[in-house]
Protein backbone atom coordinates (compact mmCIF):
# COMPACT_ATOMS: atom_id res chain seq x y z
CA UNK A 1 0.00 0.00 0.00
CA UNK A 2 1.68 3.21 -1.05
CA UNK A 3 1.70 5.81 1.72
CA UNK A 4 -1.19 8.58 0.36
CA UNK A 5 -3.59 5.62 -0.23
CA UNK A 6 -2.63 4.49 3.55
CA UNK A 7 -3.33 8.15 4.93
CA UNK A 8 -6.31 8.50 2.51
CA UNK A 9 -7.88 5.22 3.65
CA UNK A 10 -7.03 6.29 7.72
CA UNK A 11 -8.35 9.78 7.29
CA UNK A 12 -11.53 8.32 5.95
CA UNK A 13 -11.82 5.45 8.92
CA UNK A 14 -10.89 8.60 11.36
CA UNK A 15 -13.94 10.45 9.84
CA UNK A 16 -16.41 7.87 10.11
CA UNK A 17 -15.26 7.01 14.06
CA UNK A 18 -14.23 10.21 15.08
CA UNK A 19 -17.51 10.57 17.57
CA UNK A 20 -15.36 7.29 19.40
CA UNK A 21 -12.54 9.26 19.94
CA UNK A 22 -14.11 12.60 20.94
CA UNK A 23 -16.41 11.01 23.75
CA UNK A 24 -13.42 9.48 25.19
CA UNK A 25 -11.15 12.08 25.34
CA UNK A 26 -14.00 14.20 26.81
CA UNK A 27 -14.57 11.41 29.40
CA UNK A 28 -10.87 11.30 30.00
CA UNK A 29 -9.84 14.77 30.54
CA UNK A 30 -10.72 17.49 33.09
CA UNK A 31 -9.90 20.57 30.68
CA UNK A 32 -10.33 21.42 27.57
CA UNK A 33 -6.70 22.04 26.65
CA UNK A 34 -6.50 18.28 28.12
CA UNK A 35 -9.17 17.38 25.97
CA UNK A 36 -7.42 18.84 22.71
CA UNK A 37 -4.06 16.68 23.17
CA UNK A 38 -5.81 13.75 24.61
CA UNK A 39 -7.62 13.79 20.95
CA UNK A 40 -4.30 14.32 18.88
CA UNK A 41 -2.15 11.64 21.19
CA UNK A 42 -5.39 9.20 20.15
CA UNK A 43 -5.20 10.04 16.49
CA UNK A 44 -1.50 9.94 16.53
CA UNK A 45 -1.39 6.24 18.36
CA UNK A 46 -3.84 5.19 15.65
CA UNK A 47 -1.98 6.09 12.90
CA UNK A 48 1.24 4.67 14.49
CA UNK A 49 -0.75 0.97 15.27
CA UNK A 50 -2.65 1.55 11.87
CA UNK A 51 0.00 -0.38 9.81
CA UNK A 52 0.05 -3.25 12.44
CA UNK A 53 -3.98 -3.22 12.17
CA UNK A 54 -4.92 -6.78 10.12
CA UNK A 55 -8.40 -6.31 10.31
CA UNK A 56 -8.38 -9.03 13.15
CA UNK A 57 -11.00 -7.44 14.89
CA UNK A 58 -13.85 -4.68 14.32
CA UNK A 59 -12.53 -1.16 13.24
CA UNK A 60 -14.29 0.29 16.09
CA UNK A 61 -12.55 -2.15 18.59
CA UNK A 62 -9.32 -1.61 17.64
CA UNK A 63 -10.02 2.27 17.68
CA UNK A 64 -11.91 1.67 21.41
CA UNK A 65 -8.42 0.17 22.24
CA UNK A 66 -6.11 2.36 21.51
CA UNK A 67 -8.29 5.14 22.46
CA UNK A 68 -8.98 3.73 25.73
CA UNK A 69 -5.29 2.68 26.42
CA UNK A 70 -4.13 6.16 25.52
CA UNK A 71 -6.48 7.52 27.89
CA UNK A 72 -5.31 6.18 30.73
CA UNK A 73 -2.11 5.97 30.10
CA UNK A 74 -1.24 10.05 28.40
CA UNK A 75 -0.20 11.73 31.19
CA UNK A 76 3.28 10.44 31.62
CA UNK A 77 3.31 9.98 27.82
CA UNK A 78 2.07 14.02 27.74
CA UNK A 79 4.95 15.53 30.17
CA UNK A 80 7.58 13.48 28.01
CA UNK A 81 6.59 15.10 24.85
CA UNK A 82 7.02 18.38 26.49
CA UNK A 83 10.94 17.80 27.22
CA UNK A 84 10.84 17.82 23.25
CA UNK A 85 8.73 20.34 21.56
CA UNK A 86 10.14 21.30 18.56
CA UNK A 87 9.05 25.09 17.50
CA UNK A 88 8.51 24.40 13.83
CA UNK A 89 5.45 21.87 14.66
CA UNK A 90 3.59 25.05 16.44
CA UNK A 91 2.00 26.10 13.25
CA UNK A 92 -0.01 22.86 13.24
CA UNK A 93 -0.72 23.30 16.82
CA UNK A 94 -2.07 26.42 17.03
CA UNK A 95 -4.43 25.29 14.38
CA UNK A 96 -7.20 22.44 15.11
CA UNK A 97 -8.27 19.78 12.82
CA UNK A 98 -11.08 19.56 14.16
CA UNK A 99 -14.23 21.20 14.56
CA UNK A 100 -16.81 20.49 17.21
CA UNK A 101 -20.33 21.76 18.47
CA UNK A 102 -19.96 22.63 22.35
CA UNK A 103 -21.92 19.93 24.46
CA UNK A 104 -25.20 20.00 26.22
CA UNK A 105 -26.19 20.94 29.62
CA UNK A 106 -27.57 17.46 29.50
CA UNK A 107 -24.38 15.85 28.34
CA UNK A 108 -22.64 17.50 30.75
CA UNK A 109 -24.28 16.36 33.35
CA UNK A 110 -23.63 12.67 32.10
CA UNK A 111 -20.40 13.58 31.80
CA UNK A 112 -19.55 14.72 35.42
CA UNK A 113 -21.39 11.54 36.67
CA UNK A 114 -18.82 9.49 34.42
CA UNK A 115 -16.13 11.42 35.84
CA UNK A 116 -16.96 9.94 38.99
CA UNK A 117 -15.99 6.00 38.15
CA UNK A 118 -12.70 4.60 38.19
CA UNK A 119 -10.77 4.63 34.83
CA UNK A 120 -12.27 0.62 33.93
CA UNK A 121 -15.93 1.67 34.98
CA UNK A 122 -15.66 4.50 33.46
CA UNK A 123 -14.89 2.84 29.77
CA UNK A 124 -17.06 -0.13 30.51
CA UNK A 125 -19.70 2.68 30.52
CA UNK A 126 -18.98 4.05 27.44
CA UNK A 127 -18.66 1.25 25.75
CA UNK A 128 -22.42 0.67 27.16
CA UNK A 129 -23.92 3.77 26.28
CA UNK A 130 -21.88 3.75 22.63
CA UNK A 131 -24.56 0.38 21.79
CA UNK A 132 -21.53 -2.36 22.47
CA UNK A 133 -22.73 -5.90 23.59
CA UNK A 134 -21.60 -7.56 26.47
CA UNK A 135 -19.20 -9.41 23.85
CA UNK A 136 -17.45 -6.35 22.65
CA UNK A 137 -17.24 -4.87 25.87
CA UNK A 138 -15.34 -7.88 27.06
CA UNK A 139 -13.46 -8.18 23.97
CA UNK A 140 -12.28 -4.32 24.08
CA UNK A 141 -11.61 -4.61 28.10
CA UNK A 142 -10.27 -8.21 28.73
CA UNK A 143 -12.75 -8.20 31.24
CA UNK A 144 -14.83 -11.83 31.30
CA UNK A 145 -18.28 -11.17 29.28
CA UNK A 146 -20.28 -12.12 32.98
CA UNK A 147 -18.16 -9.62 34.61
CA UNK A 148 -19.16 -7.18 31.97
CA UNK A 149 -23.21 -7.89 33.02
CA UNK A 150 -22.27 -7.67 36.33
CA UNK A 151 -20.28 -4.57 36.45
CA UNK A 152 -22.67 -3.01 34.32
CA UNK A 153 -25.34 -3.70 36.84
CA UNK A 154 -23.64 -1.87 39.48
CA UNK A 155 -22.13 0.82 37.50
CA UNK A 156 -25.80 1.44 36.30
CA UNK A 157 -27.00 1.94 39.99
CA UNK A 158 -23.33 4.74 40.06
CA UNK A 159 -24.65 6.61 37.92
CA UNK A 160 -28.46 6.55 38.56
CA UNK A 161 -27.79 8.05 42.30
CA UNK A 162 -25.11 10.49 41.08
CA UNK A 163 -27.58 12.03 38.81
CA UNK A 164 -30.26 12.39 41.12
CA UNK A 165 -27.80 14.62 43.03
CA UNK A 166 -26.32 16.19 40.34
CA UNK A 167 -29.81 17.19 38.69
CA UNK B 1 -32.70 11.20 36.41
CA UNK B 2 -33.83 7.81 35.35
CA UNK B 3 -31.25 5.33 33.24
CA UNK B 4 -33.07 5.19 30.09
CA UNK B 5 -33.23 8.89 30.20
CA UNK B 6 -29.34 9.56 30.42
CA UNK B 7 -29.42 6.56 27.38
CA UNK B 8 -31.42 8.96 25.32
CA UNK B 9 -29.51 11.91 26.36
CA UNK B 10 -26.51 9.87 25.21
CA UNK B 11 -27.84 9.15 21.80
CA UNK B 12 -29.07 12.44 21.35
CA UNK B 13 -25.56 14.00 22.39
CA UNK B 14 -23.86 11.19 19.77
CA UNK B 15 -26.08 12.06 16.92
CA UNK B 16 -25.09 15.70 17.08
CA UNK B 17 -21.66 14.82 17.13
CA UNK B 18 -21.65 13.23 13.78
CA UNK B 19 -23.51 15.65 12.30
CA UNK B 20 -21.44 18.98 13.58
CA UNK B 21 -18.15 17.44 13.50
CA UNK B 22 -15.78 17.76 10.62
CA UNK B 23 -12.01 17.31 10.12
CA UNK B 24 -9.82 19.97 8.79
CA UNK B 25 -8.16 16.74 6.59
CA UNK B 26 -4.95 19.13 5.62
CA UNK B 27 -4.07 20.10 9.32
CA UNK B 28 -4.50 16.64 10.40
CA UNK B 29 -2.33 15.27 7.40
CA UNK B 30 0.48 17.51 8.50
CA UNK B 31 -0.24 16.42 11.86
CA UNK B 32 -0.06 12.83 11.13
CA UNK B 33 3.23 13.53 8.69
CA UNK B 34 5.34 15.47 11.35
CA UNK B 35 4.30 14.15 14.68
CA UNK B 36 5.44 10.53 14.32
CA UNK B 37 8.70 12.06 13.26
CA UNK B 38 8.99 13.90 16.36
CA UNK B 39 8.77 10.85 18.36
CA UNK B 40 10.00 8.79 16.75
CA UNK B 41 13.01 11.60 17.05
CA UNK B 42 12.85 11.64 20.86
CA UNK B 43 12.90 7.52 20.33
CA UNK B 44 16.13 8.21 18.30
CA UNK B 45 17.84 9.92 20.81
CA UNK B 46 16.91 8.16 23.67
CA UNK B 47 18.46 4.79 22.06
CA UNK B 48 20.66 6.93 20.90
CA UNK B 49 22.04 7.63 24.46
CA UNK B 50 21.63 4.17 25.78
CA UNK B 51 23.50 2.53 22.78
CA UNK B 52 26.32 5.66 22.68
CA UNK B 53 26.62 5.62 26.47
CA UNK B 54 29.58 3.37 26.81
CA UNK B 55 31.66 5.37 24.46
CA UNK B 56 30.40 8.37 26.19
CA UNK B 57 32.45 6.33 28.99
CA UNK B 58 35.17 5.52 26.87
CA UNK B 59 35.51 8.99 25.78
CA UNK B 60 35.56 10.01 29.95
CA UNK B 61 38.03 7.61 30.58
CA UNK B 62 40.32 8.82 28.14
CA UNK B 63 39.78 12.70 29.87
CA UNK B 64 40.95 11.12 32.76
CA UNK B 65 43.91 9.00 31.09
CA UNK B 66 42.94 5.97 33.07
CA UNK B 67 45.61 3.56 31.84
CA UNK B 68 45.32 -0.18 32.25
CA UNK B 69 48.01 -0.88 35.22
CA UNK B 70 49.16 -4.28 36.43
CA UNK B 71 48.06 -3.32 40.08
CA UNK B 72 45.98 -5.00 42.41
CA UNK B 73 43.85 -1.82 42.68
CA UNK B 74 43.00 -1.65 39.21
CA UNK B 75 42.53 -5.28 38.71
CA UNK B 76 40.13 -4.94 41.67
CA UNK B 77 38.64 -1.63 40.39
CA UNK B 78 37.61 -2.96 37.07
CA UNK B 79 36.11 -6.32 38.36
CA UNK B 80 33.55 -3.83 40.35
CA UNK B 81 33.23 -1.65 37.77
CA UNK B 82 32.82 -3.50 34.39
CA UNK B 83 30.13 -5.89 35.28
CA UNK B 84 27.84 -3.45 37.29
CA UNK B 85 28.12 -1.35 34.25
CA UNK B 86 27.45 -3.96 31.46
CA UNK B 87 24.26 -5.50 33.81
CA UNK B 88 22.95 -1.80 34.14
CA UNK B 89 23.70 -0.77 30.34
CA UNK B 90 21.73 -4.53 29.09
CA UNK B 91 19.18 -3.61 31.65
CA UNK B 92 18.33 0.28 30.21
CA UNK B 93 18.42 -1.75 26.55
CA UNK B 94 15.93 -4.01 28.16
CA UNK B 95 13.44 -1.66 29.30
CA UNK B 96 13.84 0.96 26.27
CA UNK B 97 12.72 -2.56 24.14
CA UNK B 98 9.87 -2.97 26.50
CA UNK B 99 8.61 0.43 26.00
CA UNK B 100 8.80 0.02 22.24
CA UNK B 101 6.99 -3.60 22.28
CA UNK B 102 3.81 -2.09 24.12
CA UNK B 103 1.32 -2.19 21.71
CA UNK B 104 -2.00 -0.04 22.60
CA UNK B 105 -4.55 -2.00 20.17
CA UNK B 106 -4.51 -4.61 22.98
CA UNK B 107 -7.32 -5.53 25.58
CA UNK B 108 -7.43 -2.50 28.27
CA UNK B 109 -6.52 -4.67 30.89
CA UNK B 110 -3.89 -6.60 29.03
CA UNK B 111 -2.18 -3.31 28.72
CA UNK B 112 -2.72 -2.30 31.95
CA UNK B 113 -0.65 -5.00 33.33
CA UNK B 114 1.87 -5.02 31.08
CA UNK B 115 2.38 -1.02 32.29
CA UNK B 116 2.20 -1.84 35.58
CA UNK B 117 4.65 -4.91 35.20
CA UNK B 118 6.88 -2.31 33.24
CA UNK B 119 6.89 0.61 36.06
CA UNK B 120 7.43 -2.68 38.90
CA UNK B 121 10.70 -3.93 36.03
CA UNK B 122 11.84 0.31 36.18
CA UNK B 123 11.23 -0.09 39.98
CA UNK B 124 13.85 -3.30 40.39
CA UNK B 125 16.16 -1.76 37.99
CA UNK B 126 16.86 1.55 40.18
CA UNK B 127 16.61 -0.42 43.52
CA UNK B 128 19.17 -2.60 42.23
CA UNK B 129 21.29 0.08 40.42
CA UNK B 130 20.95 2.07 44.08
CA UNK B 131 22.77 -0.88 45.78
CA UNK B 132 25.30 -1.95 43.09
CA UNK B 133 26.69 2.00 42.62
CA UNK B 134 28.63 2.48 45.28
CA UNK B 135 30.76 -1.02 44.18
CA UNK B 136 31.05 0.46 40.91
CA UNK B 137 32.17 4.21 42.23
CA UNK B 138 34.78 2.18 44.77
CA UNK B 139 35.78 0.65 41.87
CA UNK B 140 36.11 3.27 39.55
CA UNK B 141 37.84 5.27 42.31
CA UNK B 142 40.01 1.95 42.67
CA UNK B 143 40.92 2.02 38.90
CA UNK B 144 41.98 6.04 39.45
CA UNK B 145 43.43 5.27 42.70
CA UNK B 146 47.12 6.66 41.70
CA UNK B 147 46.12 9.62 39.93
CA UNK B 148 44.77 10.86 43.45
CA UNK B 149 46.95 12.95 45.97
CA UNK B 150 44.99 11.98 49.53
CA UNK B 151 46.34 13.76 52.00
CA UNK B 152 43.90 13.58 55.04
CA UNK B 153 42.92 17.26 56.37
CA UNK B 154 39.10 18.68 56.42
CA UNK B 155 39.63 20.32 52.80
CA UNK B 156 40.55 17.04 50.65
CA UNK B 157 37.78 14.97 52.72
CA UNK B 158 35.01 16.96 52.63
CA UNK B 159 33.91 16.98 48.74
CA UNK B 160 34.08 12.73 49.24
CA UNK B 161 32.02 13.28 52.44
CA UNK B 162 29.79 15.30 50.64
CA UNK B 163 29.45 12.84 48.11
CA UNK B 164 28.44 10.30 50.79
CA UNK B 165 26.16 12.16 52.17
CA UNK B 166 24.07 12.89 49.07
CA UNK B 167 24.62 9.47 48.26
CA UNK B 168 23.01 8.16 51.52
CA UNK B 169 20.30 10.99 51.74
CA UNK B 170 19.10 10.20 47.83
CA UNK B 171 18.95 6.36 48.51
CA UNK B 172 16.91 6.75 52.10
CA UNK B 173 14.20 9.34 50.38
CA UNK B 174 14.00 7.20 46.99
CA UNK B 175 13.73 3.44 49.34
CA UNK B 176 11.29 5.08 52.07
CA UNK B 177 8.90 7.27 50.55
CA UNK B 178 9.00 6.16 46.54
CA UNK B 179 10.20 2.54 46.15
CA UNK B 180 8.62 0.43 48.87
CA UNK B 181 4.93 2.45 48.28
CA UNK B 182 4.87 2.27 44.38
CA UNK B 183 5.70 -1.07 44.44
CA UNK B 184 3.04 -2.12 46.73
CA UNK B 185 0.83 -0.29 44.77
CA UNK B 186 2.19 -1.90 41.90
CA UNK B 187 1.54 -5.45 43.34
CA UNK B 188 -2.12 -4.64 43.88
CA UNK B 189 -3.04 -3.46 40.84
CA UNK B 190 -1.26 -6.37 39.38
CA UNK B 191 -3.48 -8.96 41.58
CA UNK B 192 -6.94 -6.96 40.84
CA UNK B 193 -5.84 -7.32 37.33
CA UNK B 194 -5.53 -11.16 37.53
CA UNK B 195 -8.17 -11.04 39.56
CA UNK B 196 -10.57 -9.52 36.74
CA UNK B 197 -8.81 -11.68 34.47
CA UNK B 198 -9.84 -14.89 35.98
CA UNK B 199 -13.18 -13.46 36.79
Amino acid sequence: MTNNRQEDQFLDILEKNIGIILKIARAYSKTVRDKEDLINDITLELWKSFGRFKGDSKISTWIYRVALNTSMNSRRKREKDKLFYLDDLKQFESQSWIIEQPNSSHSEILYQCIDELNQLNKAIILLYLDGNSHDEISDITGISKTNVGTRIGRIKEQIKNLAITKT
Amino acid sequence: MELSELQNIWQQYDKKLSENTRLNKEILRLMLLSKPQRQLNWIKIKAGFFILSPILLVLFLLVLKVQFLLTPNFYIGLSLFLPIYTITYIWDIRYFKLIRSIDFSKPVLSIKKEIAELEKYKIKKTRIRYLLMPFAMIGFILMIIHKINISFNLVSIMPLLLIILVFISSLYFTFKYSIYERFKKLNKDIDEIEQLEKE
